[in-house]
């Protein structure tokens, strides 16, 4: 009960007036740049920072997490109308919800992702209220020791399941955390890795990083092909058949659980959701010869899946402070941004704020579904902006995104250097999520640390000496050893991986 | 694309080698415990043992496997490198100009050059879009959203508001 006074409190600050606006300017920019092909959910989120550097920090949160939660709604259109996705998450959707489009079923597949995904939302974010009190009860006795180990795990998790090799995937969560290391050690106040430059003291700015590494390397790698646009199919009836709402049910209420679920565990992603959602429904279907063939279960459960992820992933970040995914990260850095430390401590310290953010998901989710059903032709006029036109748009925000962080050209120069960077790393098949995730963590992570060995007096086995964050720590070697295992055995045949990530995403 | 790889194999470990010898101009370890040196230490000697272990993964696959992965599909050539390279010099300019220039003029000359060299957009569709993205959004940032970005540093361009 405790749960549902707190939210009621929380409804008092997300239904005023202002934040009503952020939520409703953040899940409109998000729907945008799920619609617009080039710019992924990590660099838009990213991109949209400086937006909300004049904002209070509620206003400033509502903002970016409906910004981060829309990515997913707009992704669907582009990979129902177009057969391109707006945003990975939504890759799998291209199979039944395309075809779905070319049978002129397309204002159906819409209103059916739009329904799932806001059903998807819903049951996270109550999942998220009822979740909160419990784990951060839990949360709240760890000390720096806990704290480093359950960082390990999150790492760890990460790593074993990004990409398809385990050392690529640990040559970037390493690569992270020397990034990380650049500025002002956080015990000594000595300056690490700034080659006298004082933009570097503070460290790497994670923003100009994440655009570079997610949006610029996306954009130089479409540049590779003409950037003609491509022709978008009529969107038609939005109501859906009673046959289509029926054969809906099942996956909108598996893929609300499963994408929950996926959503707390950290290197999840989106697409692994809508993925797992699209392969459970298809091997449980007493027809699975449809999946392919414009299948509305295709379009629902995984459509369902990513949105109930993109919630559900907010739980580890608020409870515990650590971010699942990328995009995650680019949110706790965010939360930093405005000198809050995301954890079981902002409950505590800050319940308004907290709770104020967690009612808005309510809020913008409601948004988001009447953005995406009335409001869907407004979306499908945006589709008409040519590529040629729009990746010269996309640019000049992020220039102007990348310098409004500090008002330092430099971290342009950082944008520019991590695009080059990202691309190469795309060129190699290095997965970025990592890297990103060690990059904003990797502060913290070493501060606890050293704070651990500090009380110790520089005695490692302090790791061990508690019972949680020993279990945590061989949970994290049971992960990346099994993980490793996994890959070893087929090393010849896998080494071999070429430039396979996705096109104009 | 094997050589390719095996190349930035050894760029890893170069890299690693120089962070490790970094590493020992900080501080490793003092009476209170780990110094500002010690994770710089450790994590990059960790990165160049993964860099070896890649090194060797690549060395000991069979040519067969990187069947089909040839070079050119790993980096661009021709028109594509072209197109890649625009880019990358336009931003380049941005990065030189922008505090001389303004973000206002800067920004202006760097959409026309994207959009008629890359886009091959219509002129006067360039010109729209080129100024409503320099002017327009400076306007929008600096007085809506208070976000600062630069006028320009010369007296005559800063006194005509650029």
């Amino acid at each position: 009960m405790a749960a549902l006074h707190d939210l009621l409190m929380g409804f008092s600050v997300a239904l005023a007036p202002g934040n009503l606006l952020y939520a409703f300017l953040g899940s409109s920019l998000g729907t945008l740049i799920g619609v617009l092909p080039g710019i992924g959910p990590a660099a838009g989120t990213a991109l949209l920072i400086p937006l909300t550097a004049r904002l209070d920090p509620t206003g400033a949160i509502i903002m970016l997490t409906a910004i981060f939660y829309g990515t997913q709604y707009g992704g669907t259109i582009t990979s129902i109308l177009l057969n391109v996705p707006g945003e990975a998450a939504s890759a799998i959707t291209c199979i039944d919800g395309h075809k779905m489009a070319l049978k002129g079923r397309a204002g159906a597949a819409l209103s059916i992702a739009a329904i799932g995904s806001f059903i998807g939302g819903l049951f996270a974010t109550i999942a998220l209220v009822f979740l909160a009190g419990p784990l951060t009860k839990v949360a709240l006795e760890f000390g720096p020791v806990e704290f480093f180990a359950l960082m390990v795990l999150g790492i760890s998790l990460m790593m074993g399941l990004a990409g398809k090799s385990m050392v690529k995937a640990l040559m970037m969560g390493i690569l992270g955390l020397l990034l990380a290391m650049v500025g002002m050690d956080p015990v000594r106040g000595a300056p690490r890795f700034t080659f006298g430059r004082m933009e570097l003291m503070d460290g790497l700015n994670f923003v100009p990083v994440i655009m570079g590494l997610f949006g610029l390397s996306d954009i130089l790698e479409n540049a590779e092909e003409s950037l003609d646009s491509t022709k978008s199919a009529k969107v038609g009836s939005l109501i859906p058949s009673r046959e289509e709402v029926k054969d809906s049910v099942g996956p909108i209420a598996r893929g609300s659980l499963m994408g929950t679920i996926l959503g707390l565990i950290p290197g999840m992603t989106g697409s692994m959701a809508s993925f797992l959602s699209y392969s459970m429904e298809k091997k449980i279907s007493k027809h699975p010869e449809r999946f392919g063939e414009g299948a509305v279960e295709g379009v629902a459960g995984p459509e369902t899946a990513n949105n109930a992820h993109a919630n559900g992933a907010l739980i580890p970040l608020f409870t515990l402070g650590i971010p699942a995914s990328p995009t995650v990260a680019v949110l706790m850095g965010a939360f930093l941004m405005n000198g809050l430390i995301p954890g079981p401590f902002l409950f505590k310290e800050n319940p308004q704020l907290v709770w104020g953010v967690i009612a808005s998901f309510f809020i913008g989710n409601v948004i988001l579904l009447i953005l995406n059903l009335p409001l869907i032709g407004v979306w499908v006029k945006m589709l008409k902006i040519p590529y040629s036109i729009l990746f010269a748009v996309i640019l000049a925000f992020m220039v102007i995104g990348a310098y409004g962080v500090e008002n330092s050209v430099f971290d342009v120069f950082i944008m520019l250097l991590f695009g080059v960077l990202g691309y190469v790393f795309k060129k190699f098949d290095f997965p970025m999520a990592p890297m990103i995730l060690t990059l904003i963590l990797g502060p913290t992570m070493e501060r606890s640390l050293r704070r651990s060995l500090e009380m110790s007096q520089g005695d490692f086995s302090i790791l061990f000496a508690s019972p949680i964050a020993a279990g945590l720590l061989t949970a994290s070697l049971i992960v990346l050893i099994t993980s490793a295992l996994r890959v070893f055995p087929g090393t010849r045949k896998k080494v071999p991986s070429g430039s396979g990530s996705d096109r104009r995403k | 694309m094997r050589r390719t790889s095996l190349a930035a194999g050894i760029v890893f470990f170069v890299f690693s080698l120089t962070v490790i010898a970094a590493s020992w101009s900080l501080e490793y370890y003092s009476f209170i415990g780990p110094g500002p040196g010690f994770f710089p230490f450790w994590l990059s000697l960790v990165l160049g043992l993964l860099s070896v272990v890649w090194i060797v993964q690549i060395l000991r696959s069979t040519p067969k496997s990187w069947k089909g992965t040839g070079e050119e599909r790993l980096f661009p050539r021709g028109t594509a490198l072209f197109r890649l390279l625009i880019i990358v010099g336009a931003l380049c300019f941005m990065i030189i100009f922008m505090e001389p220039l303004g973000f206002q003029l800067s920004m202006f000359a760097f959409m026309i050059f994207l959009l008629i060299v890359l886009g091959q957009v219509k002129i006067l569709t360039t010109l729209i879009i080129a100024a409503s993205s320099s002017f327009g959004l400076f306007k929008v940032f600096t007085m809506l959203l208070d976000v600062q970005l630069p006028h320009a540093a010369i007296p005559f361009l800063a006194g005509i508001g650029l």
